[in-house]
């Protein structure tokens, strides 16, 4: 008898093992930053349309996806199949064979309807690695509301411009600081460190990928950056802790009248669900110290199919759902990511649901992009800290920049030692 | 099959995690720390490097920073939190209406997943929408609302306060489980003698209670020295890498700068920095006794 039963018992755990096995269904991993609703939302309708369910890990911080994603590449790269990927991380993932190529899913139509900045993202040593998804760029957006309270129309075109109009807000009892910005010492400080140095004439790096940001005005928009919180007083010194979704969160619950922003910026400011200041603001192009810079950073992202995936037709699928034209459409109307298809800038329903598409656009000609090479991910690391000591005056701008400069030809002199061993 | 034979069995299972989950990384990690790492196309690659990790680490000044201020939580961790600890289990040792509840109560930290602790922390330490802030404004302490967490000789102390927010239910406990062991008729007798409450402290709770505060010296030490979650999820190491501690530097170096054999060999300086400190505190324990 007891025998008789141990058998059953050795007979039932073989069936529920191998049933394990077999009419699995195909399910499709992923990661995301906190703003992960329309993703949701999309995911499922994923499944409903393939019956493939899409599992997301969520991350504090966009960015932070990166130290799960190459983890998991290290380990085989099965544990994630598709994941966005943003243009700077593209060289150091198809360097190390991380992203799958996809130039067969990319057709000749689709290639000539892509934005040139859009694909250039994507496109590292004549491959693509993603497919556009957030083709975008930061936009300077102002309270109008808030502005006309103070007594002002238009929106500042010089940083002179933007520090008086910001204390009369302040001194008015509009806002407590006028802005906020994402300085926290991640890549977001380094996008903003990038745009505010690109207006005041500065340099990141050369054609050669030298550095050149320790020198001139460069250094003079890090001071601008630094005094801005503890001379002028009109950024909220939470800012060198803040990322973007603070940032947005800020705009959102009406707390500063001026701000950085990815994407479509007016769809999610203009969504009830999420502002309380529907409405009240608009794009203007960014402040430069002249007037005639109005530079900004760029950033496009596409979504990328990591190389140990087992359902690489699923993956693709998936990709294909959330970034071709249908999906960017949806993405662009109800979240506010800017597609990366030509065609869509003359779609009726985009152009109706996008307010002030025309000015964005406008900025998208002033954009300058960080460096693309495989470097990127350890210079970043470093960057952001250096930059976010001068904000923390634990170092003078000038200081912080000059040992980000060796550092970063340290750097950049050690991956090439690497590579060509 | 013999006892033996069947002891070995039903350990094995319990043996083959514990070889698997903690054996096999410990020594991987002592193996990865002569390398050098470097992803490469598809793949990592190790570069043996001889002691060459071990003795940047040791000249990194980066390193030493970090160790100072994790030494400087743990001092603050030892010093206050252990005298909170001792404090509040004294107060919990008497006989008052609705003791129960209250020694339950003060377990709420040490109950919480820590990175629950850490955001709370986080709204707490908010600097527009803060409790903190308002409490303080409240009260008449502060004329403005102060970024706790954005200014580097600030945010520091905010996260130990935290930490010894999280550690000190553990110091409650340790503490209220020696004092119960110490007999009453001591207290009566010196009670008797005439003795202060103060000479009642010093004379018997005090020098009965030693054996527990050398364990909870080195388990704070220990847990301390390790503190990661709190950092990671309160500051990222910042402003400024003013709250970069060991283990954050150790987490950057692995995850962010991917120098695995680096990460490793930080790793076993502190593993020698902490048994070194153990050991003197076993001297001076043992010495005090004597």
């Amino acid at each position: 008898m007891k025998k008789f039963l141990v058998s059953i018992l050795v007979a039932i755990f073989s069936l529920a093992v191998l049933s394990f096995g077999f009419g699995q269904e195909v399910e499709l991993n992923t990661i995301s930053g906190p703003d992960v609703d329309f993703l949701l939302k999309r995911a499922q309708q994923f499944q409903d349309k393939t019956g493939v369910r899409v599992n997301i890990t969520v991350v504090p911080y966009g960015r932070d996806q990166n130290i799960k994603l190459m983890s998991s590449f290290l380990a085989g790269g099965s544990q994630y199949d598709v994941y966005v990927i943003d243009c700077v991380e593209v060289p150091q993932y198809a360097e190390a064979g991380w992203a799958l190529p996809i130039d067969e899913y990319v057709t000749p139509e689709m290639k000539k309807d892509l934005l040139p900045f859009a694909a250039d993202g994507m496109i590292y040593k004549g491959h693509w690695y993603g497919l556009p998804w957030a083709s975008e760029w930061k936009s300077f957006l102002y309270n109008a509301a808030m502005l006309e309270k103070a007594g002002y129309k238009d929106p500042p075109k010089t940083w002179t411009q933007f520090v008086n109009i910001s204390k009369k807000l302040q001194n008015s009892g509009i806002v407590k600081y006028a802005t906020a910005w994402s300085w926290a010492g991640k890549e977001c400080l380094i996008c903003d460190f990038v745009a505010v140095a690109a207006s005041f004439g500065g340099q990141f790096f050369d054609e050669a990928q030298n550095p050149l940001f320790n020198k001139g005005a460069s250094v003079k928009a890090l001071q601008w950056m630094a005094d801005s919180i503890y001379k002028e007083k009109i950024t909220n010194p939470a800012s060198i802790m803040w990322t973007e979704t603070d940032v947005n969160k800020a705009m959102e619950a009406g707390d500063i009248a001026f701000g950085l922003r990815w994407g479509l910026p007016l769809v999610p400011l203009n969504d009830p669900s999420r502002s309380k200041t529907v409405g009240q603001w608009k794009i203007g192009l960014m402040p430069s110290v002249d007037g005639k810079k109005p530079y900004t950073v760029s950033g496009p992202m596409g979504w990328a199919i990591s190389f140990g995936t087992k359902h690489k037709k699923e993956a693709m699928d998936f990709i294909f759902f959330m970034a071709d034209e249908k999906g960017a459409k949806l993405a662009a109307i109800e979240q506010g990511v800017v597609p990366g298809w030509a065609s869509l800038y003359k779609d009726p329903d985009l152009v109706k649901a996008v307010p002030q598409l025309d000015t964005m656009l406008e900025q998208g000609k002033f954009v300058v992009n960080r460096p693309r090479v495989p470097w990127y991910h350890d210079f970043s690391t470093m960057f952001a800290v250096e930059i976010n000591s001068a904000l923390a005056q634990q170092k003078t701008p000038q200081q912080a920049l000059n040992d980000a400069y060796q550092k970063t030809l340290q750097i950049k002199k050690d991956y090439e030692a690497r590579s060509k061993k | 099959m013999s006892r033996k034979t069947l002891g070995y069995l039903l350990i094995l299972p319990s043996a083959i995690i514990i070889i698997v989950v903690l054996v096999y990384p410990i020594l991987y990690s002592g193996y990865l720390s002569f390398f050098e790492t470097f992803i490469g196309p598809g793949t990592l690659t190790l570069t043996p490097v001889g002691l060459k990790n071990y003795v940047e680490t040791i000249r990194s000044p980066q390193w030493w920073w970090a160790f100072g201020r994790t030494a400087y939580f743990v001092l603050y961790d030892i010093v206050v939190g252990m005298s909170l600890g001792l404090g509040i289990a004294l107060l919990l040792n008497k006989e008052f209406r609705l003791r129960g509840v209250a020694r339950a109560l003060v377990l709420f930290p040490y109950v919480l997943p820590s990175i629950v602790k850490a955001l709370m922390w986080k709204w707490i330490y908010n600097s527009d929408y803060g409790f903190l802030n308002g409490l303080l404004f409240q009260l008449g302490f502060i004329k403005d609302y102060i970024p706790w967490l954005s200014n580097p000789a600030l945010a520091i102390h905010m996260v130990i306060l935290a930490n010894i927010w999280e550690g000190t239910p553990f110091a409650i406990i340790m503490y209220l489980a020696a004092l119960q062991t110490i007999p009453k008729e001591l207290y009566e007798a010196s009670e008797v003698d005439g003795a202060t409450s103060w000479q009642m402290f010093t004379k018997i709770t005090f020098p009965l209670i030693k054996p527990m505060t050398f364990i909870l010296i080195v388990i704070k030490t220990v847990a301390t020295f390790k503190v990661f979650d709190l950092v990671y999820a309160l500051t990222a190491g910042g402003p400024g890498g003013s709250t970069q501690v060991v283990g954050y530097l150790m987490y950057s170096t692995v995850f962010d700068s991917l120098q695995f054999g680096k990460g490793a060999a930080m790793s076993y300086i502190l593993l020698v920095i902490i048994l070194v400190l153990v050991f003197i505190y076993s001297r001076l324990f043992q010495s005090e006794e004597d």
